[in-house]
């Protein structure tokens, strides 16, 4: 097993550095500046970070600029790589590091230019917006779907796009049962199925309390849910 | 007549008759609500001096030739016991036999609470005329306090000294403030309240309440009198109540016990469970150094300190922080505020009220923190009590939680009140139902302010609420729809376009009232939409429901199936699912009242019924333009 390695985390203060010309990618970040505003994490956490290279590697070589089954291909692998605690995760510093400093060349080629706002949430977002940091976004993502290591239901979930969106926007989205159900009853679904779907599920839990769900409740739920919304 | 000794009214044919104590029922009881009423008593009867009030609880207990003593210093022979006997025999809803066996055990204790507070008014007044000592000694259900920022106005407080006696037996001993009799202090006098009974020696029907005085004849009959003085010092002695000679009262609760509760806990875990409530409900006024609270038991005095307790630690950080300029939260601990506005309605006078803001702080918790009231709110105001924790779980998310306070009236600054926190305070002291643990309309509101107190009541909660959202919402980058909509709210940011309802601001041009429900199988709402400016040329408003999701999202419009209106001038158009209103310069006011269509799913888990807001928007047509 290769050696762990160190993370760190860029501080608020060096958030000032990523500007707009390094955000469209004609510019990069002077090293030194850099360095002045990178800190380990605290407790030092450590992760294969040399695994992941590779992993982001072959997923540069492999995919086309914008392709979004990369995110499928890279999930299980950021996530088995940064084996972190939730508290560690939790460090908006942490993936403002890996996208920044890291692997900006990954969140590049992955997310297009449209504007400096967007750009700016794929290098720069995290905390408790999951769906934001292009690196942050792949480990809740894997961290919530996947179950005792089994990577299926995280892989069903990125071919679908409409479900990332959909279910990870929502606030039921970090409670695991919850998610896992979901992801799972809607992975064949159109997705007018899982637009409605999602939006009536949300809508029934201002009834119910989510977390006194098991994932066996919360699965029979949505499907008939599912049911209704196609029936009508 | 001027006989030393238990004086009971003795009823004629008219004279009511008592079962158990009425105001027994009305308040839930527990040691936590009898620590909480009697402190707010004191604390309301603070004196205007700057000084701290300061109440010790004491546990004493007596075996022996104390025992002996003290119930020969309260007459037990000369009428109590035959009294209480009388009771229990006649089986009118309360019996006191266990009291009485322990009495006659040589061996059994006997448990007293003395409650014994300084610098607060003293028991002043007399028995004719409305005052503190009539209010306490003699009415059931009447409140005299002291002034507007007083924390009760019902005077169901003192009741529970009775309750929590197992003699229902209080004695009084006070040194009185300021002229009149202060100077014949110390005052004492005891009062029982039995249910009314018989006493076979004479045959007469005695009323339930009953006095240990020197009873007087007057011009009115015969009055209970306070012993005064000496005598009153030689009896407080007897009976273990004596004081130090400063302004304020002892009541000493015979046979102290928890009527919730079958076993008696050992008095270390009853004087533990007084400083947690204490400091649970009054740590405001404990931290302002409005209050000191001691408890003592045989063995130790414990302060009852804000630090002490755990769960509480996390609040007062909130509050001595509030006034932080962050308005967002980062790390643990990080503490952030907002001034929440608070329109309050004019006073049923007329006379109009300045409005104002209370201040909304939020502290994020972290992994060390006691959690017991984790993601609540406490509500205050210059009573330095907490009203209740306002439970906000569903604001917080992910890794996001929280403790928040809510400073009203005189408790928001640190520095001397304005004119709009003294009227806030008074607003919600009247919107405080007798139990002190809510803000909400009351028969009291009505009574002292005009229409709108509701709507104010709730649009401060509802800004509470989002502005929660907003202080909890991640603090960098990226878009935030929610927060940005939420600051449209807060006046400090300008008048942006509200959300739902007008935002209480100097722009206000219109009153709205509404409430709704679900009736069954389908939503029901009424409400009222007033233009409060003089001139315009005509309005409209538009009524529509929402369903929203759990995370606050909207999801589907809910249609509306009928809306009447009062008035037959205006007229009433369903577009999709709004339906518009639309008046003229003539009519000042419209009440409506519509239901939503009937849902045929009855079920709640299918998410065709769910959370759902009622949505009013006014728009008036004035001569200078819309507005």
């Amino acid at each position: 097993m290769a050696e762990e390695q160190t993370l760190y985390r860029l501080t608020e203060d060096g958030r000032r550095l990523v500007g707009e010309q390094f955000l469209k990618g004609e510019a990069t970040i002077d090293e030194d500046d850099l360095s002045e505003h990178v800190e380990p994490m605290p407790g030092e956490p450590t992760a294969d970070l040399e695994s992941l290279d590779t992993a982001v590697d072959t997923v540069l070589s492999e995919y086309s600029e914008f392709e979004t089954a990369m995110d499928g291909a890279l999930a299980r692998g950021v996530h088995q790589c940064l084996d972190i605690t939730r508290r560690t995760a939790g460090d908006p510093g942490l993936w403002h590091w890996l996208a920044v400093v890291r692997y900006p060349e990954f969140v590049r080629h992955r997310w297009k230019y449209r504007s400096e706002e967007a750009m700016r949430e794929k290098f720069l977002g995290a905390g408790s917006d999951l769906y934001s940091n292009a690196i942050h976004r792949l480990w809740w993502i894997a961290e919530l779907t996947a179950v005792d290591g089994d990577y299926t239901v995280t892989e069903d979930v990125f071919t679908n796009q409409t479900m990332v969106n959909k279910v990870f926007d929502r606030w039921f989205a970090r409670y695991r049962p919850a998610v896992v159900a979901v992801c799972r009853a809607l992975s064949d679904e159109p997705s007018w199925v899982i637009d409605e779907s999602t939006r009536r599920f949300n809508h029934a839990l201002t009834n119910i309390q989510l977390e006194g769900l098991s994932e066996r409740e919360a699965e029979d739920l949505i499907r008939r849910i599912i049911t209704e919304v196609k029936s009508s | 007549m001027d006989d030393r000794g238990w004086f009971f009214f003795s009823g004629g044919p008219g004279a009511p008759r008592y079962g158990d104590d009425p105001t027994k029922h009305a308040v839930d009881h527990d040691s936590e609500a009898f620590v909480r009423e009697v402190l707010q008593n004191a604390n309301d009867q603070a004196l205007d001096n700057d000084e701290p009030v300061e109440v010790t609880f004491r546990f004493v207990t007596l075996t022996g030739e104390e025992k002996r003593l003290f119930l020969e210093g309260l007459e037990w022979q000369d009428g109590l016991r035959e009294r209480l006997e009388s009771v229990t025999a006649a089986d009118r809803g309360r019996s006191y036999d266990r009291l009485l066996s322990r009495i006659d055990d040589s061996e059994a204790e006997l448990r007293l609470l003395i409650v014994e507070d300084r610098n607060t008014t003293g028991l002043t007044g007399d028995w004719d005329e409305d005052s503190n000592y009539a209010a306490l000694v003699r009415d059931e259900l009447y409140s005299s306090k002291q002034d507007d920022t007083a924390g009760g106005s019902y005077g169901l407080g003192k009741s529970v000294l009775w309750t929590f006696s197992g003699a229902s037996t209080v004695v009084f001993n006070s040194f009185l403030s300021g002229d009149g009799d202060a100077d014949r202090s110390p005052r004492l006098i005891a009062r029982s309240k039995f249910p009314t009974h018989e006493l076979t020696s004479d045959d007469v029907t005695y009323q339930g309440a009953g006095w240990l005085c020197r009873s007087k004849d007057t011009e009115n009959g015969v009055r209970p009198e306070s012993f005064w003085g000496e005598e009153a010092s030689e009896l407080a002695e007897r009976l273990q109540i004596e004081r130090p000679a400063v302004d304020g009262t002892s009541a000493l609760v015979v046979d102290f016990r928890d009527p919730t509760r079958d076993e008696r806990p050992d008095l270390d875990q009853l004087a533990d469970e007084f400083v947690e409530a204490s400091v649970k409900y009054f740590w405001p006024a404990i931290y302002r150094g409005d209050l000191k609270v001691e408890v003592e038991t045989p063995d130790e005095t414990v302060e009852a300190d804000v630090d002490s307790v755990p769960a509480i630690t996390p609040f007062v950080e909130c509050y001595s922080s509030r006034f932080t300029e962050e308005e967002q939260l980062e790390n643990a601990g990080d503490v952030a505020g907002l001034d929440i506005p608070l329109s309050v309605p004019p006073r049923a006078d007329g006379s109009e009220t300045p409005d104002g803001t209370v201040r909304l702080a939020a502290r994020l918790a972290s992994p060390a923190d006691d959690d017991t009231y984790l993601n609540t709110v406490a509500l205050f105001r210059g009573a330095g009590m907490v009203v209740k924790y306002y439970d906000q779980s569903r604001v917080a998310f992910g890794d996001r939680n929280f403790y928040g306070v809510l400073a009203a009236g005189e408790a928001r600054t640190d520095h001397p009140s304005s004119e709009s926190d003294e009227e806030i305070d008074r607003f919600l002291r009247f919107a405080e139902p007798p139990e002190h643990d809510e803000w909400e309309s009351t028969e009291n509101l009505r009574e002292q302010y005009q229409r709108g107190f509701r709507t104010a009541i709730e649009d401060m909660f509802g800004t509470l609420r989002d502005g929660l959202r907003h202080l909890l919402a991640k603090s960098n980058g990226g878009t935030d729809a929610l927060s940005d909509s939420v600051l449209n709210r807060f006046p400090i940011h300008g008048s942006g376009a509200p959300r739902v309802r007008n935002p209480p601001d100097l722009s206000r041009v219109f009153e709205i009232d509404s409430t709704s429900r679900f009736d069954g199988d389908r939503w029901v709402f009424s409400g009222r939409v007033e233009p409060i400016v003089d001139e315009y040329e005509g309005w409209s408003t538009e009524i529509s429901l929402t369903s929203i999701g759990e995370d606050g999202s909207r999801y589907d419009d809910v249609a509306i199936e009928t809306l009447s209106v009062e008035d037959e001038d205006v007229a009433i158009s369903f577009e999709e699912d709004t339906v518009s209103v639309v008046a003229d310069s003539t009519t000042g006011e419209i009440r409506f009242e519509g239901s939503s269509y009937a849902t045929n799913e009855n079920d709640l888990l299918s998410g065709d019924v769910g959370e759902t807001q009622l949505e009013i928007r006014a728009e008036l047509d004035s001569p200078e333009g819309d507005r």
